[in-house]
């Protein structure tokens, strides 16, 4: 029946839609697989506006909402479009096959998000994500935390909730070249390595929020003696009498080894150059 | 001006639509303490807090929209759009990271990265010794306020384009710019560290672009892009309070130069690019593969082993090469294989391989100078850090009946590295899944994988030429054998409350480290509810309980008659967690009062022990308790006076409780391992409360 067709009805979620991106794609027909409009989600909707809004009639039932769909249903209609760059690897992703629905994230008519551009159901992708990821809104409050709840970065900073390669979809090959998108200066090649920070910065980190400075997963020095526990120093697990030195005090064991993240000193072998 | 422009703006369009919210706030916090303004800037005075400007004219579209405009933490977006064609997207944002507003030094950056002291200063500590502590208590007393923050400005611009049906390429291009100062320590024994604030000035360029083919069934993605990391700052060069003239003297606490050298971060390159194939298979069947690579370069200038001239190897010339030349080259694979074999069963067969391996030169050190004091003569190749990780799964998920399905997991890891005491292991992990929605308003996800973890083969010379006990297992390569468990609970109770409730559990035991961490087992449990008491009133609440326990040993080595001793750390980490989120129309589409509630606490034990087998070995003393405990409240109330035009008055509140034996009541001069002799910079964390008030207009148009 055509889209014009719908607006005599629902003539706010007809402006909302042309407003988006989606009604922007009207003026496109030629680029995309199929041809866009309101039946493009909600079927053939000629037997719906046949019954007249009359709610008893068979047909007015006949338009489909996609919400009430199962999500394979609901989501064959946008990966029609949707199925390059962000969305790529959606099929294999832990959200397709957990059966999450687009518009379980999304909203077509109603988006919150402050540009309108990623359409979506929340103001804030990482308050999206929380609501099934409840430990996280936990994590994410510890003391030392990334600036989510202050809203300068959010879950899909790091993770693309579409799929992707990298392990739990994060939005790299690995963890390290992720991390190292932003601390690019932990990124090396060094000269001398240390190590498990070559290897995982989640070695020693907890991304999503820590009680201990610098989001580590164990205030140090117990941390490092996880690992390091006799060279040139007392081998003992440091305890109260040490609380006047530098072992506990301040930034314990990188109060010396500050370039805990590798060094390209010549002389940087033990991270103090 | 902004504000008051967007506000005032009449829609001249007919296609024109967007919001302002901006107002004026006054805030007071009863000591300077960063943790309140850590990653923002709370503004005073007026502020403009979001803004949105739609447009649309024919085929073209444009939205400029913001927040916190002109702060430190501002965030700009514009994105023009031609029909779905082409699509150009803007960005600019600040991110601050507030770290300290009480730190102090003595030290004169007299130009990036390099420090100085009065030459009198050094002087009198080389000639007088003993008086170290009271010459630099006095000096000290006088020493000037530093900033510790850093600011990253990210600049992004993205160009999307579909110019004819089935292919599509976007552009897009990056700069992060960080600037500032923030906390490092340097040393030139152990008992003379010096922290300082060091300057930032860092610059990471980042442009990729991509461009996709699709025809029928297959569609093709290609990547390439290259990321460039700056550093504008490369030593840091401090003076030796302790030293006026140089020395090599190893043997009394006035030793070292007059002034010590520390390479900062080199610059690097990064050249990746990426190959991947989709196609659609029968039987709702899907293969992906992707292949990338990527080469990271780094050949920054090498400092000399020494800035001290006394040492014969402080020149270039007795280094083995002049740069590092370093080359790491990532090779990434991964397949999968999605589809849905039987009616009730679906799944997806996968295999992802990460491979890195070095093309750096190898040199031959032959010694170092880690504090400037002298030089150890101790030849040593530099890493050639490899390694590589594949893992082989596989996921299958039966639906049983309507309303559940079961998921299977089988995954196998595999890890390879260089240079560590274990250079490959395996791991195999299985698991499963059940969900459950027997009725509308309950459902039911529970889910368990077991991993075990186990190393090729464990060599001890590797851990003895390091220096390290034998019988040390580092988790990160030790034997692990994991359990994770998770399960999740909602409940609907009628159409006014909904309740929900997850639990996780995840326990690794190092069963083979007799020293290094033995267990570490985390438990959490979160549980939220909604309860729509009227049309008008929606309350939120929640609470939450983690908590980790580890347990770690080491072993004191015996001397003479004194046996070896073993220790070991038992560590908890316990938070909880509280939050409401309550909206309340107290009269209808007039007046709406909302609030917000926060509550952490973390509470951290350390409990320490010891086997003293002689009376001349201490028994082990627990360190004290770490408490963090933040409230933060927001009440709003929000006033319609005519559609489109709200007014509201916020108030906030804000507390910080800490304790820690590390952070707190950090002095100028503090401990070392023999001494009082360490310069810190004082930025301890403090305990403070805050309040915020705010006058605040919503226009939409």
């Amino acid at each position: 029946v055509g889209s014009e067709a719908c607006k005599e009805c629902h003539e706010k979620q007809f402006r909302e839609f042309s407003s988006s991106s989606h009604g922007r794609a009207e003026q496109d027909q030629g680029v995309l697989p199929v041809e866009h409009g309101c039946e493009t989600c909600h079927g053939a909707g000629s037997l719906h506006v046949a019954a007249d809004g009359d709610e008893q009639a068979p047909g007015f039932r006949s338009i489909v909402n996609p919400a009430k769909l199962p999500a394979s249903e609901a989501n064959a209609g946008c990966l029609t479009c949707h199925n390059t760059g962000e969305q790529f690897y959606w099929q294999s992703s832990s959200h397709a096959r957990e059966e999450v629905a687009c518009v379980q994230c999304h909203s077509m008519h109603s988006s919150k998000d402050p540009s309108h551009t990623k359409l979506l159901k929340t103001e804030r992708t990482s308050e999206l994500c929380a609501t099934c990821h409840r430990s996280k809104h936990l994590t994410t409050s510890k003391s030392a935390h990334m600036p989510i709840k202050e809203g300068s970065m959010d879950c899909a900073s790091c993770h693309n909730p579409h799929g992707a390669v990298g392990p739990r979809q994060l939005r790299a090959n690995t963890v390290n070249d992720l991390c190292t998108s932003c601390h690019a200066d932990k990124r090396g090649p060094m000269l001398w390595e240390h190590a498990p920070v070559r290897e995982s910065c989640v070695n020693c980190h907890e991304p999503h929020g820590a009680n201990n400075d610098r989001v580590l997963t164990s205030k140090r020095p117990y941390l490092c003696q996880r690992c390091h526990v006799a060279r040139g120093h007392p081998s003992t697990l440091y305890d109260f009498p040490d609380l006047v030195s530098n072992r506990l005090l301040n930034r314990s064991c990188t109060n010396c080894h500050s370039q805990i993240h590798g060094s390209n000193s010549p002389s940087g072998r033990y991270f103090t150059r | 001006v902004l504000a008051a422009v967007i506000s005032a703006a009449t829609p001249s369009f007919a296609e024109t639509d967007g919001q302002a919210t901006f107002g004026a706030q006054w805030w007071d916090q009863n000591r300077t303490e960063a943790k309140f303004r850590e990653y923002r800037e709370v503004p005073r005075g007026g502020f403009l807090e979001s803004f949105l400007i739609s447009e649309r004219q024919g085929p073209w579209a444009a939205t400029l929209s913001g927040r916190n405009a002109t702060f430190e933490d501002g965030v700009y977006h514009l994105m023009l759009a031609r029909g779905i064609r082409w699509r150009l997207d803007m960005g600019y944002q600040e991110i601050p990271h507030l770290f300290s507003q009480i730190a102090r030094s003595s030290f004169t950056e007299v130009s990036p990265g390099t420090f100085r002291l009065p030459d009198s200063l050094q002087r009198t500590n080389q000639e007088f010794p003993t008086r170290y502590v009271a010459t630099m208590t006095d000096l000290l007393a006088t020493a000037n306020r530093v900033a510790l923050s850093t600011r990253t400005d990210v600049s992004q611009a993205r160009l999307r384009a579909r110019p004819v049906k089935g292919f599509r390429f976007e552009v897009k291009g990056t700069e992060r710019k960080r600037t500032g100062h923030q906390a490092m320590s340097a040393l030139f024994g152990f008992d003379n560290t010096t922290e300082l604030a060091i300057p930032i000035a860092q610059r990471t360029t980042d442009v990729d672009g991509i461009a996709h083919y699709e025809r029928g069934a297959m569609r093709v993605q290609a990547v390439a892009g290259i990321s460039r990391f700056t550093n504008h700052v490369d030593a840091l060069i401090w003076d030796n309070p302790r030293r006026y003239t140089n020395d090599t003297t190893r043997t009394n606490s006035a030793r070292g130069p007059n002034s010590g050298r520390l390479g900062f971060a080199p610059d690097n390159t990064v050249l990746r690019g990426s190959l991947g194939l989709g196609l659609r298979l029968p039987r709702a069947a899907m293969f992906a593969a992707t292949l990338g690579v990527s080469e990271g370069r780094q050949d920054d200038a090498f400092l000399p082993y020494t800035i001290n001239p006394l040492i014969p190897q402080s020149s270039l010339d007795s280094l083995p090469a002049r740069s590092l030349d370093g080359k790491l080259r990532t090779l990434t694979q991964d397949y999968r294989l999605t589809g849905q074999p039987l009616e009730r069963v679906r799944g997806v067969l996968r295999f992802h391989d990460e491979n890195v391996t070095s093309d750096t030169p190898v040199h031959a050190f032959t010694g170092f100078s880690p504090t400037d004091v002298s030089f150890s003569v101790n030849r040593r190749e530099n890493h050639a850090f490899e390694s590589s990780r594949s893992t082989l799964g596989a996921d299958v998920t039966m639906d049983l009946v309507s309303w559940a399905d079961l998921s299977l997991l089988a995954e196998y890891r595999r890890r390879t590295r260089a240079e560590r005491e274990v250079e490959a292991d395996k791991e195999t992990v299985v698991g499963g899944r059940l969900w459950m929605e027997p009725l509308e308003a309950l459902a039911f996800m529970g889910s368990f994988q077991h991993g075990d973890r186990k190393e090729d083969a464990f060599d001890p010379a590797v851990m003895t030429a390091a220096g390290e006990q034998v019988n040390l297992r580092r988790y990160d390569v030790a034997n692990r054998k994991q359990d994770i468990g998770q399960a999740t609970l909602e409940y609907s109770i009628g159409s006014r409350i909904e309740t929900a409730v997850d639990y996780a559990y995840t326990r690794s035991r190092y069963d083979d480290a007799t020293f290094g961490l033995q267990r570490a087992e985390e438990h959490l449990v979160i549980a939220d509810a909604t309860f729509k008491a009227t049309k008008h009133l929606e309350l939120t609440g929640g609470y939450g309980f983690n908590q980790l326990d580890t347990r770690q040993a080491s072993q004191q080595s015996g001397s003479g008659s004194t046996p070896a001793t073993d220790w070991w750390a038992n560590l908890r980490d316990r938070t909880v967690f509280v939050f409401t989120r309550d909206s309340w129309w107290a009269i209808p589409n007039k007046l709406q009062i909302t609030g917000d509630y926060t509550f952490s606490r973390a509470f951290g034990v350390y409990h320490l022990s010891n086997n003293p087998l002689v009376p001349s070995i201490p028994a082990a003393v627990d360190v004290p308790p770490t408490l963090y405990r933040r409230h933060e409240v927001m009440l709003e109330s929000r006033w319609t006076l005519r559609p489109n035009f709200d007014i509201g008055l916020r108030a906030g509140y804000d507390q910080f409780d800490v304790t820690d034996f590390a952070t707190q009541n950090v002095p100028l001069l503090g401990g070392t391992s023999t001494a009082a002799t360490a310069i810190y910079l004082g930025d301890s964390i403090q305990s403070y409360v805050a309040h915020r008030y705010a006058v605040m207009v919503y226009r939409r148009f």
